[in-house]
């Protein structure tokens, strides 16, 4: 009798404490007495064991370490995650319990670059108009470092440069000239973990280890607690970082604008002998004209300039607060490139054009091992244990369902079947039509399940904290039968949510909180329990069961990342 | 005999023995760590085993089954360092499990190759965070303690993740075995 997943996670768990040399005298006795009983269990054993030896001896060879770069280089995308999440860690703490905490980007074990002078110390010294021009003075009169490689392009996305040699990981040092980014975007690791994101066309360029100047163009600095003092210049302006998020743009005349996002900086402006300087702090934005200097207020716009890039999923993030699991299931990053009205096979866990048929699942959890963000689908029936993740949690309380599914879980409205079946539109909630650009959609006819992996989604937007799940739910009002479903939210294998729905009228809100700790985020819909018949038209447990999640979200935040 | 023809033997009895030892290293480790799971331990037992075969090798009688030989050695001096343990009163594994283990080594002896030519592929599909997290480990040797810190977790969380990543390319494996089995 061949080993089932859990028997096989067991052994493996135990194996590789027992290798690691992390293996309580409990855990060996556990292993000896199922290596002891089962010759199955011998056999995937010294397979394991096998596998675990190759991998430690494998060589990492230079197409590896290239396909690694493809994908984000280790060095340099976790050298800038690791560094973000360094800088604003708190104190290591003790070990917790299993499944309570976050998995976060590694923490590199880095060194802030060592500093000339206290930044820190001189800018708390500033609380007069004649000290902030004494920092300013002092800024400028501080002789310039001698060329040193200070920033790594860390990442681009659609860039094109004036200089074609430039490409990522490239080192860029000081006072070696203009940087002309024609177009396309560009991030920058400085090496006090200072984050510059370019939005081209921008001509910039870097003057020392915490300070660079934009001629013209975008740029937004993401400025940890060590890095503070990070300055960028224009021609008219000076932008002192006093821990914060902020955004400068020059425009082709030569107005400077400054939106703050988070925390404060100091804005110096004006001309030799009349320059002031103005805290400029969260949510608040200045001008500085060209030719007078002349300092005006005006609105921060938030969604200006873009915060971040990832060329490996192709996002451009300005700071939306909602990541779509809708456009996830249309293989796009969550921010809109995803393509609508296609669907996720749960038998195979293929994209695919959707049909509405009834089929037989097989019980089994599909991992999409080749998606970024979606861990696995599966058809729930409740008759055997339930795996809802990869890492094999359990979903105890699946309820017993027919087994059938009607169609591929959907990021659209499914409208190819409403036209081969009805001539209204389906995926219609408290009378809003979802399915579209402006109000997505995932339409989960009973009974499907998929299972996202907030880990990844973690991963690539490090800036960000994932606070919610939320949707609007229910069946579609357009259906001509009554339906009878049940949905739910699970969160590593526990429920948060369920409702039952059987009212084309209602919808529910689902609003579920996550923790850093939570990693794996189901969805899934089953059939209500009624009776079935196979061999009535009609009468299937699954039948009008055309469950919608209107606009599945993600809530970020960045709230906490800063002090204020 | 000369000191010339002495020290002749001498060096044609080394360059066998390393010939020998470096075509089977591999499998006699395997072998080892399979009844000893545990890297540092295994890596110890290794080393005295090899010392050991050298100061028999004289015993071994050149043509014949040098794994054979090679793998009896290792079992007693696993069994050796069974009895430590049990006179540390630590938990070991008895001579009947490691009788069974032996048994059960034998029809796999061979898969190691099959599984380092599929195991790169396998590695190519995973997620890139677990690709990472298996790069970290094992080729920047960062261990899971120090991982722990970073990450913010415990250690027991960084060993869920790498177990399970491990199965998911154990699987991986098999399923390319399989396809190459089948006719």
């Amino acid at each position: 009798m061949s080993l089932d997943l859990l028997q096989q996670k067991q052994i493996m768990d135990l194996l590789v404490l027992s290798l690691e040399g992390e293996a309580a005298e409990e855990d060996r006795r556990q292993l000896g007495a199922i290596l002891d009983a089962s010759p199955e269990a011998r056999e995937y054993y010294l397979r394991a064991v096998t596998m675990a030896e190759c991998i430690r001896k494998m060589e990492w060879e230079a197409e590896e370490l290239e396909t690694a770069d493809r994908l984000g280089s280790l060095n340099d995308d976790l050298w800038a995650a690791l560094a973000r999440e360094e800088k604003t860690a708190e104190a290591i703490v003790p070990e917790r319990p299993e499944g309570d905490l976050p998995v976060r980007p590694l923490k590199a074990a880095v060194c802030p670059a060592p500093r000339k002078i206290n930044k820190l110390s001189l800018v708390t010294l500033i609380v007069s108009s004649a000290a902030l021009i004494f920092l300013f003075v002092l800024i400028q009169i501080t002789p310039p470092d001698v060329r040193q490689e200070v920033a790594t392009l860390a990442d681009s996305l659609q860039a094109k440069w004036s200089d074609a040699s430039i490409k990522k990981g490239q080192r860029f040092l000081t006072s070696s000239g203009d940087i002309l980014l024609q177009e396309g975007f560009a991030q920058l690791l400085f090496d006090n973990n200072a984050q510059v994101t370019v939005e081209g066309p921008a001509k910039f360029e870097i003057l020392s280890e915490d300070r660079i100047r934009l001629h013209y163009g975008h740029l937004y600095s993401t400025v940890p607690a060590e890095a503070i003092g990070f300055s960028v210049a224009t021609h008219n302006a000076l932008v002192i970082d006093l821990g914060t998020e902020f955004g400068v743009g020059v425009d082709m005349e030569g107005n400077t604008e400054l939106h703050v996002n988070r925390g404060k900086t100091m804005l110096v402006s004006g001309e030799e002998e009349d320059k002031t300087g103005i805290e400029v702090t969260r949510g608040l934005a200045r001008k500085v004209a060209a030719l007078t200097s002349q300092l005006t207020e005006i609105p921060c716009d938030e969604k200006q300039f873009v915060r971040a890039i990832n060329s490996r999923n192709r996002m451009i993030w300005r700071g939306q607060p909602q990541l779509s699991l809708a456009d996830l299931v249309g293989g796009g990053n969550g921010w809109g490139t995803g393509q609508s009205e296609i669907g996720i096979d749960p038998l195979t866990g293929k994209r695919v054009s959707f049909r509405g048929v009834d089929r037989e699942g097989t019980g089994d959890y599909v991992p999409l091992a080749s998606d970024p963000y979606i861990d696995g689908v599966f058809v729930p029936d409740g008759k055997t244990p339930q795996v809802v993740s990869s890492e094999g949690h359990i979903f105890e309380e699946c309820p017993e369902t027919n087994n059938v599914f009607f169609a591929e879980i959907i990021n659209g409205s499914g409208r190819q079947i409403s036209q081969t079946i009805v001539e209204q539109p389906i995926c219609q909630l408290g009378g809003r039509v979802y399915g579209t650009p402006d109000y997505p959609a995932l339409f989960m006819h009973a009974n499907l399940g998929i299972t996202f992996d907030l880990d990844a989604i973690r991963a690539d937007l490090p800036q960000q904290t994932i606070e919610r799940f939320t949707a609007d739910a229910g069946l579609s009002s357009d259906i001509t039968r009554p339906g009878n479903a049940e949905i739910r939210v699970l969160v590593d294998g526990e429920v948060r949510f369920t409702a039952r729905v059987n009212d084309p009228q209602q919808v529910v809100r689902i609003d579920v909180p996550l923790k850093p700790a939570e990693r794996f985020l189901t969805v899934l819909t089953t059939d209500g329990g009624d009776e079935d018949h196979p061999d009535v038209a009609g009468e299937r447990s699954t039948d009008s069961d055309w469950c919608i999640f209107g606009g599945p979200s993600l809530e970020l935040d960045s709230e906490g990342r800063f002090e204020e | 005999m000369s000191d010339v023809n002495q020290n002749n033997n001498r060096d044609q009895k080394v360059r066998e023995f390393v010939s020998l030892l470096t075509s089977q290293q591999a499998r006699i480790y395997s072998y080892i760590l399979s009844l000893v799971p545990n890297f540092n331990d295994a890596d110890d037992i290794l080393q005295d085993t090899t010392n050991l075969m050298w100061e028999k090798f004289d015993e071994f009688t050149l043509g014949t089954d040098f794994l054979a030989w090679a793998r009896r050695i290792a079992y007693y001096l696993v069994l050796e360092h069974y009895r430590s343990k049990k006179r540390e009163n630590a938990f070991y594994y008895d001579e009947q499990l490691i009788r069974k283990l032996d048994q059960s080594s034998d029809k796999l002896s061979d898969s190691s190759k099959d599984y380092l030519t599929h195991l790169k592929g396998c590695v190519g599909k995973l997620k890139q965070q677990d690709r990472k997290l298996l790069k970290l480990r094992y080729f920047e040797n960062c261990k899971a303690k120090e991982m722990a810190c970073r990450y913010g977790c415990s250690i027991q969380y960084i060993y869920r993740n790498i177990s399970r990543i491990h199965q998911l390319l154990l699987a991986c494996i098999q399923k390319q075995t399989t396809l190459k089995d089948t006719p």
